[in-house]
């Protein structure tokens, strides 16, 4: 990653508060490197939209600065920016043509009209819509209408480009294939992009880097990998991909592993990652699929009983319990499947050190 | 499951097509015979109380059956010879002495008179005459040129000509100040009766500057309504019902107060020393201005607030991203956007000031009469409804072309827009 001085796009300290009692955003600092792909991941009222409106220009900082390419942005508008931006509900001008949506960021800026009528062909044709241009916005499907509002996001090159939960609206199949369009875009034009979201599956097949929000404040950013395999707190191990958080309490640390013992009286090994006291609550994070299955007992494996399955295609995920009401959820492939369906209800469950995260339960 | 699918299929596909057609118009017969009765109550209200009475009223600028019905003689006399001889005076006595008995001479004088003025005269002392003529008059003609040289004269038989035919086109085109002449061609009225045009001209600008200043006036206060914090949209809103629902005689009352030479705008203008003597600002052009936009006005503001709380905030943000500064953003995104509600409150502004009576007959002078005074004197004072009627008609053909051509207008602009630039 580059150096710090180099940011493209720097938000230092900034806090923002609609109403001047509660804030928003509680303090955001961000470094957004030129051509990345950066994603704000977080639950709605996370304030991530607003880092974004902040960034957009639609709304001052309360406090703190906002730089783009070395530029303060806190008091240019909107219009000086020259950020593009991609809307949720697209905004596209109902009352004008597709083409003439693309080719009003050029006209406003007073470019020839060869030149208007040029790039906003070359962009229809890049978002695969050569035909439309003369068709207006409510005569077009979703996901051209939004394939229409990138075009007119990007046509007047801008530094930027913002989208605010652009592939909401869209039914899954058709935003999974806006998801593979923007990436190809993004590479192929080398644009720095923000894209906000809520869903984590989208932040983390997308991004180069996520930045995951909470409360008004950065929870962690990372690679996508990073972000899913070593969450950086609680929030984020739950809220970034399916985990199981089981609960114990922390009896001290031996060799860099952790001891917790569970709810359930079984004792554990974990990787320690919040600094906790001895016999503090904690959780302790694992990802279904780093759980291991055995059919028979072993050192560190524990019993549990068969609850549920819940078959879904490729795939099927199984519900244990431990015991003392804590329930566990794998995921077991159709091989493994029908190797356990063989055999009796016991089955006995091993997690690796490495894999279970412990955080402190008050995070 | 399967079976019934294969029995099923073929039916379809086959056979049954004019089956499935009739079982499809008898469903959506059912559905329409339902709506229909919903509709009953208000249509058969619509026609027995506003549709046949309109008709009727309009019918009368066409219709003027009085001199047919009540002088049969000379209508068949007129109608078969044509000319003003001997017979024609014999058949018009006999019609005179016969109304006179029916009481019907008056609607004939009346009917004539609004032709040429002096027939209420010439009748009234005809048929007085009559019941004391002797039973031998010799010459008819000369019976009548010697009560009143005018029964002879070409513009008085002329008059009774056009008087004859059940229909006739005369109230129309005075309405546009014509009428027939000698031969039956159109010519312009005298000068002292061609009032009307200028009255129509007069009613369509009054109209259009009053939509014009509702729209200069109502556009921001509508987009201040859509854009304010619920509590001010709300308080604005009561602001613009409360004059809405307040008498409309005693807003236009209030207004020749507020005006009036003593009144406090005057009294304040002289106070802070812009003017020397009170100006006159009610009972003129100016006063009929204010009263008419002040009543007329949230008919403006509503149509284009409600269509302007629903134009999504992110478009102007989405034209302000797109590098459009706010005041090229608002023209270009924000006001066609708008077009609809203004539109149709601009329509309604109109349509309802080109009728409008109370307001300038109020706060107007003499010369700022608008054509419903006029509708309105000629059924109450003279009683002469064909004309009333024919004045009527012209108001309804007026606004339904200008209608038309708004319409035509907007399709056209909305054309050009979606084929502009590119």
């Amino acid at each position: 990653m580059a150096k710090p001085q180099d940011a493209f796009v720097r938000f230092e300290n900034v806090q923002k508060s609609y109403d001047g009692k509660t804030l928003v955003i509680k303090d955001l600092n961000l470094d957004i490197f030129k051509g990345e792909f950066v994603s704000l991941l977080g639950p709605s009222g996370s304030g991530k939209t607003t880092a974004l409106m902040l960034l957009a220009g639609f709304e001052p900082p309360t406090k703190g600065t906002i730089h783009l390419d070395g530029r303060l942005l806190n008091s240019v508008p909107a219009y000086h920016r020259n950020i593009g931006l991609v809307f949720q509900n697209y905004a596209l001008f109902p009352h004008l043509t597709v083409q003439e949506n693309i080719a009003y960021p050029l006209r406003v800026r007073g470019a020839p009209k060869t030149e208007v009528i040029d790039r906003s062909r070359k962009m229809l044709d890049m978002v695969r819509l050569s035909g439309f241009g003369g068709r207006y916005p409510n005569q077009l499907s979703g996901g051209q209408q939004q394939r229409v509002a990138v075009a007119r996001s990007l046509v007047f090159d801008p530094a930027l480009v913002l989208m605010d939960e652009p592939l909401g609206a869209l039914d899954k199949k058709l935003r999974e294939e806006m998801q593979l369009e923007i990436r190809h875009i993004h590479e192929q034009i080398g644009i720095t992009v923000v894209f906000v979201t809520h869903d984590q599956d989208e932040a983390l097949t997308m991004s180069d880097r996520v930045a995951v929000f909470d409360q008004g404040r950065i929870q962690q950013v990372d690679y996508p990998a990073e972000l899913y395999e070593r969450p950086g707190n609680k929030f984020v191990a739950s809220f970034v991909g399916e985990t199981n958080m089981l609960s114990g309490t922390f009896e001290g640390q031996e060799g860099g592993v952790a001891k917790v013992r569970l709810n359930n009286g079984a004792l554990m090994a974990a990787s320690r990652i919040d600094e906790v006291v001895i016999g503090a609550r904690v959780a302790v994070s694992v990802r279904p699929e780093r759980i291991r299955l055995h059919q028979t007992e072993g050192v560190g494996r524990v019993a549990a009983h068969h609850v549920e399955t819940i078959y879904s295609g490729a795939n099927s995920k199984l519900v244990l319990s431990i015991g003392n009401g804590e329930r566990v959820k794998t995921i077991v492939s159709a091989v493994e499947m029908a190797e356990l369906s063989d055999q009796a209800s016991a089955i006995y469950l091993s997690i690796d050190p490495a894999d279970a995260r412990m955080f402190s339960a008050q995070a | 499951m399967q079976s019934s699918t294969y029995s099923t299929e073929p039916e379809l596909r086959s056979g049954n097509i004019s089956g499935l057609r009739r079982d499809f118009a008898a469903a959506e017969r059912r559905q329409k015979t339902g709506s229909l009765l919903l509709l009953l109550p208000l249509l058969l209200f619509t026609i027995v109380f506003f549709a046949t009475p309109i008709t009727g009223l309009l019918f009368r600028a066409v219709h003027s059956p009085e001199y047919a019905s009540f002088f049969p003689n000379s209508t068949e006399h007129l109608q078969s010879s044509g000319s003003f001889n001997e017979r024609f005076y014999e058949t018009l006595f006999l019609d005179i002495r016969s109304s006179d008995e029916a009481r019907t001479s008056g609607r004939v004088a009346r009917r004539l008179n609004q032709d040429q003025s002096g027939f209420i005269t010439m009748v009234k002392r005809a048929v007085r005459a009559s019941r004391s003529a002797p039973e031998d008059i010799t010459s008819y003609q000369s019976w009548f040129l010697d009560l009143d040289d005018r029964w002879g004269e070409p513009d008085y038989q002329n008059a009774i000509r056009r008087a004859v035919p059940k229909f006739t086109d005369f109230y129309l085109l005075a309405t546009l100040d014509m009428k027939r002449g000698e031969t039956g061609g159109f010519e312009k009225s005298p000068e002292n009766q061609a009032i009307f045009v200028n009255v129509i001209l007069r009613t369509l600008w009054i109209s259009f500057s009053v939509t014009m200043i509702c729209v200069l006036l109502g556009y921001p206060v509508a987009w201040t309504m859509a854009n304010a914090s619920k509590k001010w949209r709300n308080i604005l809103l009561l602001g613009v019902l409360f004059s809405f629902w307040t008498s409309l005689l005693v807003r236009t009352a209030a207004w020749v107060i507020v005006l009036q030479k003593e009144g406090p705008v005057n009294n304040a203008l002289q106070t802070l020393g812009l003017i020397d003597a009170p100006l006159q600002l009610v009972f003129n052009r100016f006063g009929v201005y204010v009263a008419l936009t002040h009543i007329l006005l949230p008919f403006l503001i509503f149509p284009l607030y409600s269509v302007m709380v629903g134009i999504p905030k992110d478009l102007m943000r989405a034209a302000k991203s797109l590098g459009a500064r706010p005041v090229r953003a608002f023209f270009s995104i924000y006001v066609p956007q708008t077009f609809p509600g203004l539109s149709a409150g601009a329509i309604l502004v109109f349509v309802l000031s080109i009728g409008y009576y109370i307001t300038p007959a109020l706060v107007g002078g003499p010369k700022d009469q608008m054509l419903s005074y006029f509708i309105a004197f000629y059924t109450n004072n003279t009683i002469n409804w064909g004309l009333a009627a024919a004045l009527a008609l012209n108001l309804l053909v007026v606004t339904l072309v200008l209608y038309s051509l708004y319409q035509y207008i907007i399709r056209d602009k909305r054309l050009r827009l979606g084929g502009d630039d590119v």
